[in-house]
């Protein structure tokens, strides 16, 4: 009951905020070529879902994003459990990863560009280098904090590395390993569509920007409504097979929502 | 702190040689990586000349303005949210919803209003680094001992005084970060709207020199832009840990 009523309540204002797109730009209040009305967007969104247009490109961006995410997951959490399990190496590599850290992705993409050309080779190549670090950092983290008595218990079993690394390591680390597995996540669709803004036939990156250049603006807002979508999709499911995977372990940040 | 400096930065100069080695070897097309020494050399002529310097402060106005609001609205909203029951139920699904958007995607949203100029990089800039701003602030709200505030109450500290001098410093380890990551985001996206829409800034500087081939100046520019993430980052580290250090001792005393 009383769930309902907080539920109602956001529901109310957000269903007010569209409203008042409606009404503003019905109203001329803001310029209906640069805001059009929320239903003349909507319907153009149903247009171009139906016509093939939205799910093409979004299979384009989504395919992308796929490849450089997998990617940067295998040589991240790979990479991770070896510098985390011996810490002389890592404690050798760490001025390294401290400067290459802060590094803005979306600026490897001229150099990329150089050595792999505009096509779908330096889009995932960007993609997997721009998810990679939170996964590998978190993974390093997550290593270094299993309690070392784990450590001392699989040794004394007799574990070998391989079976310590996946057995014993990987699932101690998971907790700490989750949230850069999520970053990561939002990180790849944010390079997947920049790479797609600089060059590209095809995605929903290029397709907005393009149909901000050639003032076709219901189609812009249409995709923005669609990657919010996906961002919110994407978002819910990830949050489902962390629930599947760790959820015994702890409550989660996003329940401050 | 001097004494670990030389040890620290070993691997650095080590990665430095590496570079150099491997661009004068011919591994590597030289068109495609040239010596670190040229890119040196290419990096301090820009510099003497005063264009890099230019483009340096376009991105750090445009990142320090998008930040700046992005500050101001993200704390806010966030102790509003965390505060008022009501401003939270009313919010939250609206937060929900916009949070996950990939930032990069009102681009050709904020161009369409703003035009190519100044105030759409700092509207972008803006919109992106207020969510780790804003949902930091709220959870630090959200976690606030509640003894704290029965402390207030009991004091008889008005709302606007419980916030300001209970809530806020209570949740200020919580907003330190939202800050830190907050400033991250602002310079990425800075960087972005400079490589995509824009006619200058380090990003606009890195693309430019790579479609017309000067490949120096373009890994003269990277470089540029890594040393100033680094040290956005590294002064967000000491400010947090200069302005939390009486945290850190209270909550210390708390516990003994």
């Amino acid at each position: 009951m009383g769930d309902r009523l907080h539920a109602a309540r956001g529901l109310i204002v957000l269903l007010a905020l569209v409203a008042g797109w409606e009404l503003a730009s019905r109203g001329a209040l803001v310029d209906p070529r640069l805001l059009p009305p929320a239903s003349a967007v909507l319907a153009r969104f149903a247009e171009l879902w139906l016509s093939n247009a939205f799910p093409e490109h979004l299979a384009a961006t989504a395919w992308r994003m796929a490849l450089g995410y997998a990617l940067a997951a295998t040589v991240g959490i790979a990479l991770g459990l070896l510098l985390g399990y011996w810490p002389g190496l890592y404690s050798r590599l760490e001025p390294l990863l401290e400067l290459a850290r802060p590094m803005p992705p979306v600026a490897l993409m001229p150099p990329l560009m150089l050595f792999l050309g505009i096509g779908d080779e330096m889009k995932v190549a960007l993609i997997f280098l721009g998810a990679l670090w939170p996964i590998l950092l978190n993974t390093v983290d997550g290593v270094r904090g299993v309690h070392p008595a784990l450590v001392d218990a699989a040794r004394m079993h007799r574990f070998g590395p391989r079976l310590l690394l996946t057995e014993v390591l990987l699932p101690a680390a998971l907790p700490q390993l989750m949230p850069g597995l999520r970053v990561s996540l939002a990180v790849a669709l944010i390079l997947a569509l920049v790479s797609e803004m600089v060059g590209a036939t095809s995605g929903l990156g290029r397709f907005i920007l393009l149909a901000q250049r050639s003032f076709r603006t219901a189609d812009m807002y249409a995709g923005i409504v669609l990657l919010a979508a996906v961002g919110y999709a994407l978002n819910r499911l990830f949050l489902l097979t962390e629930q599947r995977l760790i959820g015994h372990v702890r409550a989660r940040a996003s329940d401050a929502l | 702190m001097n004494v670990r400096c030389p040890e620290r930065f070993a691997p650095v100069a080590l990665a430095l040689l590496v570079w150099e080695g491997v661009a004068w070897s011919g591994l590597v097309p030289p068109q495609y990586l040239p010596p670190a020494s040229s890119v040196l050399a290419a990096g301090l002529a820009a510099l003497a000349d005063g264009e890099l310097l230019g483009h340096l402060a376009t991105t750090l106005r445009g990142y320090a303005q998008g930040f700046a609001i992005a500050v101001v609205v993200g704390v806010g909203v966030g102790l509003l949210m965390g505060l008022s029951p009501l401003v939270h139920d009313a919010l939250a699904p609206t937060v929900e919803l916009l949070r996950p958007m990939p930032s990069v995607a009102i681009i050709p949203l904020a161009i369409v209003f703003f035009g190519l100029d100044d105030p759409m990089k700092r509207v972008v800039v803006a919109y992106a680094a207020t969510w780790p701003v804003l949902l930091n602030t709220l959870y630090g709200v959200l976690h606030v001992e509640p003894q704290l505030l029965d402390v207030a109450r009991t004091f008889r500290f008005g709302r606007m005084a419980t916030a300001w001098q209970v809530v806020l410093p209570a949740a200020a380890p919580y907003v330190a970060t939202g800050l830190r990551i907050g400033s991250g985001v602002a310079l990425i996206l800075a960087v972005t709207v400079e490589m995509i829409a824009s006619h200058s800034g380090l990003g606009h500087f890195v693309a430019t020199a790579q479609l017309s081939y000067r490949v120096p100046e373009m890994y003269a520019g990277l470089v540029a832009i890594g040393l100033l993430g680094y040290a956005l980052h590294r002064l967000f580290v000491v400010l947090e840990s200069r302005a939390l250090a009486w945290h850190r001792r209270a909550s210390a005393w708390r516990q003994s």
